[in-house]
């Protein structure tokens, strides 16, 4: 039977008004406030590129060399990339994590549990927890190290340590979480015929994981991938708010943090909206890179 | 159907109409603390004095509070007063404020006549009066006698120089010999300022960085060989968990620089003695402190300036300075005595005898933008990630970059 299009359009009206005047509007708002000087008080002003210019933009120093105009944001973009280091790591963790979750082991459903609240427990909670995990006069972190006879650094007042507190705190969370539901997932639509067969022929555990296990859950890894990848390049405002807020140094800034801080705290906001599309371009780049590289390697 | 259309128009028009003839509504802004509490008891007596109008009270946390009222202003939301501090140019600078001078000038009861002349400047941006204060905040070094006595040193005097303190933090300073981790740190300041070298963040006419110069090289250089070398000074942390005024209490900091909201906390959970005396004489031969204040402005958009300027008169008068006696001075000259009795019998003398060499942080409208940068590049240089001079060379380049941006008050009077 032919659906009549004004039922159709009755059926996706909503969703599509709902869309239109609270996705779409605002971003194509931010894109023409991107080319606005505005600081939500007087009338936008017209200033072309001078917002990009402001941030990416490179000017000549006073000492005869090339300098950027804004260091500060490149070093903000470097924070981000940094903190995505993490990401293989973690995802092969939760690889590791589903596939002994998978087993017939007693007390799985009570582990797959444990593993996963992160995911449900409140994101500020887990922030304020391992702030105090990291504290270094009495945090949790310091004081077992000193049980081993190390002197733990000041996690996030040290510019060095500030970075890799933060992607541990990130691997915990991370590796279990949604990560391994999704593992578990593709790990229970793998056909147990392989498996054996593969015995059969003498396969030890490392083939069967190398040829079996792993491109069986290419798509997965694949999803999981550009999803980290995106969410990468758009977290750790969070983290950063409630830990550090951004500091020390803006050692822990990362490009969600400053479009906030540059909007909401300095009231640029067509300097905010033209971080967010700079970012909307990274993240575009990187996701385009990522399927053309894993194209061939992922098994559909 | 059509009667239930007639229903629904009824009771929307009765909703409206009842809105329109409601009680006229106030709204005040103000962080959260002692100072909500203070100000829920001020506005709960003026709604007595005045049964026909509602005061609606918002309370945010101190954190952010300046960025939540701008964007609460920006939204058109609907607030009559606000308190402001330092971040008073942030909304003078924006036009988001009433100039006071019109109501006070229709005003015979009202005068400003007793209250502390540098402060209330503070409030004027431009040629215009946009608020009133009602405290000082201002900073003191606070000293833990007995640490003092326990390494032979005696309490510093108010006339004290720079070398003084330094001298007295490297003999009460303590490092545990087994683990290298101080026992007793001399100076738990949040940075070495460099008002105590005479410098200013700013140039005068507040058009330029002001510390990229020799004196603040040196500066800079000071407050890194503090750290490292003589091991005298905490590392500047931008936690709250590295709190130092639990510090100061735990007995593991000997000098601190005390601010006049710390005063209820130092004098209920200090279990020893201690005194405060003004910060160090600078360089120069004179005193420059770290200052603030706390008053209350109008919105620019208030529909009901009179009777807004009627709670204003409240939140900035000495019945609501003697509310906030404990956590900061007033700015009736007449009520300092009351201040000294307030804190009887502990001497608060030192923060009195500081309001004859306050340095205020410029109220400019990028403040938030220059303090980020500014802190951003000192930051690296006391982490050791660049240079001193490195760090002021790029702290200057980018703050001037930002102060460009923005006309000055005089030059906005001047603007058609």
């Amino acid at each position: 039977m032919r659906v009549p299009a004004w039922i159709t359009a009755l059926f996706l009206g909503p969703n599509l008004l709902g869309f239109a005047v609270f996705t779409f509007l605002p971003l194509l708002a931010s894109l023409v406030l991107a080319f606005y000087s505005w600081d939500l008080f007087g009338s936008p002003e017209f200033v072309g590129l001078r917002n990009f210019y402001e941030l990416i933009g490179f000017q000549l120093s006073a000492k005869g060399g090339v300098e950027a105009v804004n260091p500060r944001f490149w070093y903000y973009v470097y924070n981000t990339l940094f903190l995505m280091l993490g990401l293989p790591v973690s995802i092969f963790g939760s690889l590791i994590l589903a596939g002994l979750l998978n087993r017939r082991l007693y007390g799985r459903h009570f582990f797959r549990l444990i593993f996963f609240i992160p995911s449900i427990i409140s994101g500020v909670g887990i922030f304020l927890l391992w702030k105090w995990i990291f504290q270094p006069d009495y945090g949790l972190l310091n004081h077992a190290l000193a049980a081993l006879g190390i002197d733990g650094p000041r996690w996030l007042e040290s510019i060095r340590w500030a970075k890799p507190a933060l992607m541990l705190m990130q691997f915990w969370a991370a590796v279990g979480g949604m990560n391994v539901v999704l593992y578990l997932a593709a790990l229970q639509n793998i056909n147990p015929e392989l498996y054996e067969a593969a015995e059969v022929d003498g396969a030890r555990w490392w083939h069967q994981f190398w040829q079996i296990t792993w491109p069986m859950v290419s798509p997965t890894t694949f999803f999981i991938l550009i999803m980290g990848i995106i969410h990468g390049f758009q977290g750790g405002f969070e983290a950063a708010y409630v830990m550090t807020r951004g500091g020390p140094a803006g050692a822990t800034t990362t490009l969600g943090y400053y479009i906030y801080e540059t909007g909401f705290a300095f009231f640029y906001m067509g300097r905010a909206s033209a971080a967010s599309w700079i970012l909307f371009l990274l993240v575009l780049a990187m996701s385009w890179v990522n399927w053309k590289v894993s194209e061939k390697q992922v098994h559909y | 159907m059509k009667q239930w259309l007639m229903a629904l128009l009824v009771a929307c028009l009765s909703v409206a109409c009842h809105r329109q003839t409601q009680e006229p509504t106030l709204v005040v802004l103000t962080p959260g603390g002692a100072l909500g509490k203070a100000t829920r008891e001020v506005v709960e007596a003026f709604q007595a004095d005045h049964p026909g109008v509602h005061v609606q009270l918002i309370t945010s946390p101190g954190k952010d509070y300046y960025v939540k009222s701008l964007t609460m202003l920006a939204g058109r939301a609907h607030v009559d007063l606000l308190w402001l501090g330092q971040g008073f140019g942030l909304f003078a600078g924006r036009n988001a404020l009433r100039d006071l001078q019109p109501l006070l000038d229709r005003d015979p009861d009202f005068s400003l006549g007793g209250y502390h002349p540098e402060v209330l400047e503070w409030y004027r941006y431009g040629k215009r009066l946009y608020g009133i204060p009602y405290g000082v905040d201002l900073q003191v070094i606070a000293y833990n006698r007995q640490l003092l006595e326990a390494a032979g040193v005696p309490p510093p005097r108010s006339d004290w120089k720079l070398s003084d303190m330094i001298g007295i933090a490297r003999k009460v300073t303590q490092y545990d010999p087994r683990t290298g981790r101080p026992l007793v740190m001399g100076l738990g300041l949040e940075s070495l300022d460099f008002r105590y070298y005479g410098l200013s963040l700013l140039s005068e006419d507040r058009r330029r960085f002001g510390l990229n110069r020799e004196v603040g090289r040196e500066w800079l250089h000071h407050h890194l060989s503090l750290i490292y070398d003589d091991r005298i000074l905490q590392q500047r942390g931008s936690l709250e968990s590295m709190d130092r005024l639990t510090g100061f209490l735990n007995q593991q900091v000997a000098l601190f620089d005390l601010a006049t909201w710390d005063l209820p906390e130092a004098s209920k959970r200090a279990l020893f003695e201690w005194g405060a005396v003004p910060i160090p004489l600078g360089r120069t031969g004179k005193r420059a402190a770290w200052a603030s204040s706390s008053g209350f402005c109008m919105v620019a958009r208030t529909r009901q300036p009179d009777l807004a300027w009627k709670l204003l008169k409240r939140l900035t008068g000495a019945e609501f300075q003697r509310r906030m006696l404990d956590r900061s001075i007033p700015t009736l000259v007449s009520l300092h005595e009351e201040f000294r009795a307030a804190h009887a019998p502990r001497n608060v003398d030192a923060f009195l005898e500081t309001l004859n060499g306050m340095d205020p942080t410029p109220r400019i409208i990028p403040l938030q933008e220059v303090e980020a940068e500014w802190h951003h590049w000192m930051d690296r240089a006391l982490l050791r990630e660049i240079t001193p001079e490195e760090a002021l060379e790029q702290a200057e380049s980018h703050i001037n970059r930002i102060l460009a941006l923005y006309p000055l008050p005089d030059e906005e009077e001047e603007m058609p």
